[in-house]
Formats: C-alpha cells, structure tokens, sequence
C-alpha cells in the first residue's frame, strides 16, 4: 500500500490533544516573556533573581510568571520563603509541533498552487489579461 | 528551543510563510477565493482533490473538503473576516472533526512583485480569541498592526 507522506500531516492536524496551547502562544506573543523564558533556559532561578534585568516592578513580573505559569510553560515552587522557577519543556515542545505541522502543511500547499498556475497556464480561465499562447 | 524562540521574536508567536509566483496578485487572488480553482489546488497532494464551497464576503463561510481515493474526507471551514480584492484575505480556520484544535487564524496577503509575479505572506495565528489574551499589552490586533508594519 502506497504511503502517502502528508497524510499524517492531516491526521495530526484534526487530532489535537493540548487545549492549552492558545494560552502558550498567546502567552509568548509577549517579549518580556519570551524574555523570562529564554533566561530560565536550562536553568533554575528565585523570582527576585528573574525579575533583575527587567525595569519593572516585582508585581508587574509577578504578573508575567503567572501568565507562564498558567499556560503550563513555567512552575513555581516554594523553597522556604524563596520562590524557585523553572521551565516545563512540554508546552514549548507542544508549540513548536505546532509550528512545525503548519508550516510543512501551507508549504505543501504552496507547492500544489505553484503546480496548478504552471498546469492551468494554457487553460485561459481568467479575464485578465494574459497571453493564451504562452507555453513557458 | 532557540529555533522557536529566534521564530516567536520575528513574528510574535505567529507562523509566517512567504513566497513569491509567478502570476499577477488578480490570478493569485481568483485561485484563492474560486471554488473551481480551489478544488484543484488546495489540498497538500498531488493525489488529492478538493470540493469547495464559498460565499466570498465578510462574515461568509467557506468550506473545503480534501481527500484521496484512499483517506478523507478532511474538512475545513471558517468564516471570512476580512477581505481586500487582489491584496488580502484574512479568514479563520477550524477542522471539522472530533477533538479538532480550536479554531485559529489565517491570513493571506497578495504583495505585487515587478509586473507579473507576486509574493503571498500567509501568517497563521494559533490564538484569536480576545478573552484568552492575558495582560501583554498589545492584543492580537497589535500584533497585526506590528506584522503589518513589518511586511511593508
């Protein structure tokens, strides 16, 4: 039985699991917080240690770690009076998929247009004005 | 990581494809919004075929069907949001199928390169709703008025 490669394209794309990934995306439409997860790549930092390189106030990255936090990208967690961030690496997988997916999908897409204005080229369809002899 | 984030910076976590055709953006345009024309493109497979409806103004729906001889039908529709005649298109996006993503949105711009070709920016947006933006500031139309600016 003949594969077709962009079948699991499609099957993928109808088939969805993470719910959440509007609050990841939406979450990381945001610079400071691309900002905050970059830094807490491969790394766990307090919040005081986070919000340094911002001019922002506490409350206001405070803010921000909650957006992360509810979009599953970032967790917290209370080591005495010290508050430790991390990354969970799924949700970003998650998002990365999904970029992933769309993009080889308008590609392919892409591709099926460009074959169909070379196949209907010599099929005058349009009104506009083209050569009806051009064959190139 | 890195490579989603260095995408995520330039587009403001949209997906944005470009590329140019040889053809007029009138004939780009009429193989985007004409169900004939769709039919036989708008699918990602040579083996593919389209069935296509459209009810091309703001606020209409559209409806496109894909499938081969051995697998389908995969169904997509949405409902046109904006709609500028050999320029932009701008329209949302759900499957049609159990446990489906949630409906996101896709937007098309026809950009005149020289005489006769013509490049197509196609961003995808996951989110849409306006609810589910949280506290950044901007919104999703200002990440279209940035994209905007951007592309010009």
């Amino acid at each position: 039985m003949t594969k077709y490669p962009f079948w699991p394209i499609l099957n993928d794309m109808v088939k969805y699991q993470p719910k959440s990934l509007d609050a990841v995306f939406s979450a990381l439409a945001d610079p400071t917080r691309r900002a905050i997860v970059e830094q807490l790549s491969g790394q766990e930092l307090s919040v005081s240690e986070l919000a340094e390189p911002f001019s922002m106030s506490l409350p206001a990255i405070s803010r921000h770690l909650r957006v992360l936090e509810h979009a599953g990208l970032l967790v917290q967690e209370r080591d005495g009076r010290i508050r430790h961030c991390h990354l969970d690496p799924e949700p970003m997988q998650a998002a990365a998929a999904w970029l992933a997916k769309y993009t080889q999908f308008w590609q392919d897409q892409f591709d099926s247009l460009s074959a169909f204005l070379q196949t209907a080229q010599t099929q005058p369809q349009e009104k506009e004005h083209e050569p009806t002899d051009d064959s190139s | 990581m890195n490579q989603l984030m260095t995408h995520l910076e330039k587009t403001g976590a949209s997906l944005v494809i470009r590329q140019i055709f040889p053809a007029t953006p009138e004939r780009l345009f009429a193989a985007w919004t004409n169900p004939e024309q769709m039919n036989a493109w708008f699918h990602p497979g040579g083996q593919m075929k389209s069935i296509t409806a459209v009810n091309l103004t703001v606020g209409g729906h559209y409806r496109i069907e894909m499938r081969s001889e051995k697998s389908g039908p995969y169904v997509v529709q949405g409902v046109y949001r904006e709609i500028i005649p050999n320029k932009k298109l701008v329209f949302t996006w759900r499957w049609v199928a159990e446990d489906a993503e949630p409906e996101t949105l896709v937007t098309v711009d026809f950009i005149p390169v020289g005489a006769a070709e013509t490049e197509i920016v196609l961003t995808h947006d996951h989110f849409i709703q306006a609810e589910e933006r949280d506290n950044h500031g901007e919104g999703w139309q200002g990440t279209f008025v940035q994209l905007a600016a951007h592309l010009t």
